[in-house]
């Protein structure tokens, strides 16, 4: 999976197979929304619905990830609880473990900045300081 | 280590943390936009003449014919008055309200939605949405205002 492998676009010729795996690798790097709409774009341009790859098995599939292809009409199965799940999880699509690290490493700093500015009057001092002399451009130092 | 190192090295991470979804949320963008214009090039005239049939006000009642027994999310009939109102406030007069217009076209989520505003605007002001777009928009302002905007919105939202 990577932003290259995604630019290597099904043809009208490709099986559903290999449509399925081109989307699985387009959701995993953009994220559910943008891959719905590109697979539609995509499945119109190449005009899917008088193809091969037509089958039950595709169909199915794209319907387990939200995506229903009608006649001559692709687009997304309205869920909104699962819209807002979606939501959150598009944030979590791209180098999964990379960004769960980054977030935990965001939630504990913030956190951490935040606990000490709340609990500890010098470091509040502190940081009001550092953020004066930040904002004065350092002509007011801390 | 001091404290004030302390909240340096905190703001330090919390910055470092942000720039990195910021960038990924920009990549991701740019992939999107880069897959637009690939689709587009080597034969984006399905869209394209989605678009143009969901502007003349048909789209809609052709979903719903080859899909009998699929339920659509369709808009409100006050929705769809609202969202024409603003489009013939916006292309009526000398010039053009091209912000009013971007505005009101970025509040309809689908073709179908474009499809029901423009068959109601056909109704009501006796010219089609497309032709009076056409008429007011340079090429290169319906392309950027119009094209880019409905392309990138799914065909439909099924129920």
């Amino acid at each position: 999976m990577s932003y290259q492998s995604i630019k290597l676009l099904p043809q009208n010729s490709s099986l559903d197979n290999e449509w399925i795996s081109w989307y699985k690798d387009l959701r995993s790097t953009l994220g559910k929304t943008k891959a719905n709409r590109i697979f539609g774009l995509q499945w119109d341009s190449q005009n899917g619905y008088d193809s091969d790859a037509n089958t039950s098995l595709l169909r199915e599939e794209m319907r387990g990830f939200g995506v229903e292809i009608g006649s001559n009409a692709v687009g997304s199965v309205v869920d909104y609880a699962s819209d807002v799940k979606s939501y959150f999880g598009d944030l979590f699509t791209t180098g999964k473990w990379v960004t769960i690290a980054m977030a935990g490493i965001l939630v504990v700093s913030v956190g951490g900045l935040l606990i000490q500015i709340a609990f500890k009057s010098k470091v509040r001092k502190e940081a009001v300081g550092i953020g004066t002399t930040i904002a004065s451009r350092g002509l007011i130092k801390a | 280590m001091t404290r004030q190192n302390k909240i340096i090295i905190y703001s330090g991470l919390a910055f470092t943390g942000a720039l990195y979804f910021s960038f990924r949320s920009l990549k991701r963008t740019q992939s999107f936009d880069d897959l637009l214009i690939i689709i587009n090039k080597r034969g984006g005239t399905a869209s394209t003449n989605k678009i143009k049939t969901a502007l003349l006000g048909q789209y809609h009642t052709d979903v719903k014919q080859s899909n009998p027994n699929k339920g659509l999310v369709m808009l409100s009939d006050s929705k769809v008055r609202q969202v024409a109102e603003k489009l013939e406030d916006a292309l009526s007069g000398g010039g053009t309200d091209e912000s009013l217009l971007s505005s009101a076209l970025s509040s309809l989520k689908d073709k179908v939605a474009v499809s029901q505003v423009a068959y109601y605007y056909k109704n009501a002001y006796g010219s089609t949405l497309f032709d009076d777009l056409k008429d007011d928009l340079s090429d290169s302002d319906y392309r950027a205002i119009v094209t880019q905007r409905l392309i990138s919105i799914p065909d439909v939202r099924w129920a």
